[in-house]
């Protein structure tokens, strides 16, 4: 008997980031993702050219709302973003996310010149290729943007994050500046797509898209962002050029400010250890978005990245 | 404490206690004022102003400072406290005189089977009627020669609200259904005595009437209350009416006459739709067909001669010109079609008259045309520096079409909210019952949006699946062309009554793959462009 085996007609768009000298940048290495045709791990499917990547995230303040369990990792540096991306490098991320909180207008509100020199500052010292993304205030963030693509030309970034608002802005600073663009919608499949059209409608090649679904926490809707991200792929194997782009989740976001993550071990005796579980939680809901097809996933915590990188291992050679 | 209230322009005159509203007192008067809210104080539309006299009102945002000097108040939030004299501003006049009436073609459709002379048992002038939640249409029918006068006007129930959710509210209140069956009664009395009039014939002489309307208006028709219809489970009182009699409506033919309604199929696929069925034939059809009529709420029925299954979106009343800024029925004066190149605009109106509104198939055409000329993106958003045309109007950005007319960021989005709620309710239709659109002989397309529906832009726009143009077959004012069937053939009446026992409904709004398909359909002309393959060639060019 023959084992009945899909076979794909379309693939996911392979797009690089970062550049090393020979191609212009000053990275250390470039970082592939995508290029697949066949689901996740499933490799008698078709082939796999490049593993799932994990980045860490880097703040040009220091985060707020964080918990001990994660500002403890990280010491004094968390109010220096170079320092803290050095740190992060060692912590073996594949790239560094910068989150240039201080622009936000209810924050810091600094200006794009002060966010363009953060940028330079953090490319100076780590080797990594970078994601940048800004504060979350769509106004504000095409409002700076323009200028941080110019303070990383040639680095071939990954900037962050378009919305169906900002989008023009974004695709035409990511192209004067030679970056790719994560394109960010409500969780629906028909939504990513049509912003995928829109974007490529005004030029923008999409081969440089990465298509960000808005996800969510395990136990906080997990479930549906698993099958939005399974329908995209599935729509890419099936040869949609609008839905072939690589997937990115902000896991780390999306976990540390669960209850879970932040309770007290007084409040809630029967949950165990605060300090392994926000872990714990992390390193789960990461294995579920990699599972359903994702290629960027974005963490806070260094055993996160470890224990991540021993799973993905171990698939690909499987 | 009693006042007494002069309504201007139309010199009517009413004694009302200071709790009655000015509207409610209008309304008594016998004068039309436009309320969507059925009289909550949240539409703004019923403003009127006061000449004389003094009135207790409260605030509203609907009245600016500078018309509140000029004594505009909102009428359903105005109480009298003395003798007052009221002028009613043509904004807020139901326009009655001026409907609709243009042309034979958007009432006899051409290339419908002719009606046999069945064994009609009625006498020898009948009367047909379409009943709309906008409009009231009346044919006066000889049974035998078939002679017609027709008549039209607004729904007089539109003083108690637009849509018929908020009649349904309203009919809720007390008195309310009464009020509702009086004024749709009083309305057909009038243009049936009007059509009477021109014909020389006595409404005496007249001994049948037969209705076709949505099943809210048919209730009210009947004076049987609709509320339950907008309640879960969402079911009518009745789908068949039993005959009623002349005398007991209060319909003014001979007393001892009969008035028939068109069986509904659901509480919201109603007697209108089931008279298009019958006007078209597709009960008869040997091939696949759709029949789509784009009223206020985009009903489709999908089938053959062996099966139909049919739904209701909620496309609302863009298509006859409701919730566009310049959009209007389709009458004399209504921009009917568009064409741009780049910065010229030129446009034909109905009756070539002055540009005073857009009616459905000119906002069709409009919108086809910003996105042919890359005005708008294929999300329907306005490209900025694209045109001359583009300009920040009150609240956002318009394109002018005169120096007054325009259409806005948010018509654009209305609109594409109400085509895509239509194609995917026709796509889900057809998948459901496992066929494809390619496999359709036919699609059918009934509405008042004007004669001037030009397919091959509502193709682009992603309103009508991507057939070629001989396929389709727009006949206009189905319901009442249905009605005017059963009313000269009893056989045809019969057959109304088979389709609405055996025809499918299917409840969109608990379906899934519609959800779906809804959200893929917002988009021009939609997200998956393999389903519009010429429309991509264009859009390639």
């Amino acid at each position: 008997m023959e084992p009945a085996i899909e076979k794909w007609s379309g693939k996911v768009y392979e797009l690089t980031i970062g550049a090393t000298k020979e191609s212009g940048g000053s990275r250390s290495k470039k970082v592939k993702i995508g290029g697949m045709s066949a689901l996740p791990f499933l490799s008698f499917e078709g082939t796999i050219p490049n593993p799932p990547v994990i980045a860490m995230e880097v703040w040009d303040v220091e985060p707020p709302d964080w918990t001990d369990v994660l500002k403890n990792e990280y010491g004094n540096v968390l109010n220096d973003p170079a320092q803290w991306a050095k740190k992060c490098e060692q912590m073996g991320c594949d790239l560094i996310c910068l989150r240039l909180e201080s622009v936000n207008p209810d924050g810091k509100n600094t200006s794009a010149a002060d966010a363009a020199k953060t940028v330079k500052n953090v490319l100076s010292a780590t080797t990594l290729p970078l994601l940048i993304i800004g504060c979350g205030n769509s106004e504000k963030d095409s409002s700076i943007i323009t200028e941080i693509s110019e303070a990383a030309k040639g680095e071939n970034c990954l900037l962050g994050i378009a919305t169906k608002e900002n989008y023009k802005t974004y695709a035409a600073a990511a192209l004067s500046g030679g970056h790719s663009v994560i394109a960010e919608t409500p969780l629906d499949i028909n939504l990513e797509k049509q912003l995928n059209i829109l974007m490529s409608d005004m030029g923008f090649s999409p081969e440089r898209i990465v298509i960000h679904p808005t996800t969510g926490g395990l136990g906080y809707g997990f479930e549906y962002c698993y099958s939005i991200i399974e329908r995209t792929r599935l729509a890419a194997l099936s040869g949609d050029k609008m839905m072939s782009q690589p997937i990115i989740t902000f896991v780390g976001q999306e976990t540390w400010k669960t209850k879970e993550c932040q309770a007290d071990e007084t409040d809630m005796p029967a949950w165990g250890s605060l300090k392994e579980r926000g872990i714990l939680w992390e390193i789960t809901t990461s294995v579920g978005y990699i599972q359903s097809g994702c290629d960027i996933i974005v963490v806070n915590h260094p055993k996160t990245v470890k224990e991540m990188k021993n799973y993905i291992n171990g698939l690909m050679v499987r | 404490m009693s006042c007494t209230i002069k309504f201007l322009p139309d010199e009517k005159e009413i004694i009302v206690d200071d709790k009655t509203d000015l509207l409610t007192a209008a309304i008594k008067a016998g004068v039309s004022i436009y309320s969507s809210c059925g009289g909550a104080g949240t539409c703004g539309k019923c403003k009127v102003v006061v000449n004389t006299g003094e009135v207790e009102t409260s605030v509203s945002p609907f009245v600016s400072a500078e018309e509140k000097a000029k004594g505009y108040v909102l009428a359903c939030k105005s109480f009298c406290k003395t003798d007052l004299e009221v002028f009613v501003p043509e904004s807020s006049r139901v326009g009655k005189a001026e409907i609709l009436m243009r042309g034979e073609k958007i009432f006899i459709p051409a290339g419908l089977p002719a009606v046999k002379k069945g064994k009609s048992a009625f006498f020898k002038t009948g009367v047909a009627v379409d009943i709309g939640t906008t409009t009231v249409v009346v044919y006066l029918v000889d049974l035998d020669t078939g002679e017609l006068c027709a008549r039209a006007m607004y729904n007089p129930q539109v003083s108690f609200g637009e849509d018929v959710i908020t009649r349904m509210i309203f009919a809720e209140s007390e008195d309310g259904n009464r009020q509702l069956h009086q004024s749709l009664v009083d309305g057909i009395n009038e243009l049936m005595e009007n059509c009477a009039k021109e014909k020389n014939v006595f409404l005496n002489n007249i001994n049948v009437l037969v209705a076709a309307g949505n099943t809210t208006m048919t209730h009210t028709l009947f004076g049987l209350n609709p509320s339950y219809i907008r309640k879960i489970p969402y079911l009518p009182k009745m789908d068949f009416l039993p005959v009623s009699s002349a005398k007991k409506s209060g319909i003014r033919i001979n007393e001892d006459g009969v008035i028939k309604a068109l069986p509904s199929v659901s509480a919201y696929v109603g007697g209108d739709i089931v008279a298009g069925v019958v006007a078209c034939a597709l009960h008869k059809s040997e091939d696949l067909a759709i029949f789509i009529d784009l009223g206020t709420n985009g009903e489709i029925v999908f089938g053959n001669k062996e099966f139909l299954v049919c739904c209701s979106t909620s496309a609302g009343p863009c298509f006859e010109g409701g919730g566009i800024k310049w959009g209007m029925r389709a009458q004399s004066g209504a921009i009917e079609s568009l064409t741009i190149s780049g910065d010229n605009i030129s446009f034909n109106t109905i009756s070539n008259q002055k540009p005073v509104g857009i009616c459905g198939a000119g906002i069709i055409s409009i919108i086809t045309e910003l996105l042919l000329n890359g005005i708008i993106d294929r999300s329907g958003a306005f490209v900025k520096n694209s045109s001359k045309n583009l300009k920040s109007g009150e609240e956002e950005l318009e394109f002018f079409i005169t120096d007054k007319i325009s259409i806005t960021a948010s018509d654009i989005k209305n609109v594409i909210n109400s085509k895509g709620a239509v194609f995917s309710g026709c796509d889900v239709l057809v998948k459901k019952m496992g066929f494809e659109f390619k496999q359709l002989s036919q699609v059918i397309i009934a509405g008042g949006l004007g004669n001037a529906l030009d397919i091959k832009k509502s193709i682009i726009l992603g309103l009508l699946p991507d057939l070629p143009i001989e396929k389709f077959r727009f006949i206009g004012n189905a319901s009442v062309t249905g009605a005017k069937m059963c009313l000269l053939s009893q056989e045809k009446f019969n057959e109304a009554k088979f389709i609405a026992e055996t025809m499918t409904y299917i409840d969109l709004s608990t379906d899934n793959e519609f959800m779906n398909n809804y959200t893929a359909s917002l988009f021009l002309p939609h997200t998956n462009l393999r389903l519009f393959p010429t429309v991509k060639n264009i859009m390639e060019k």
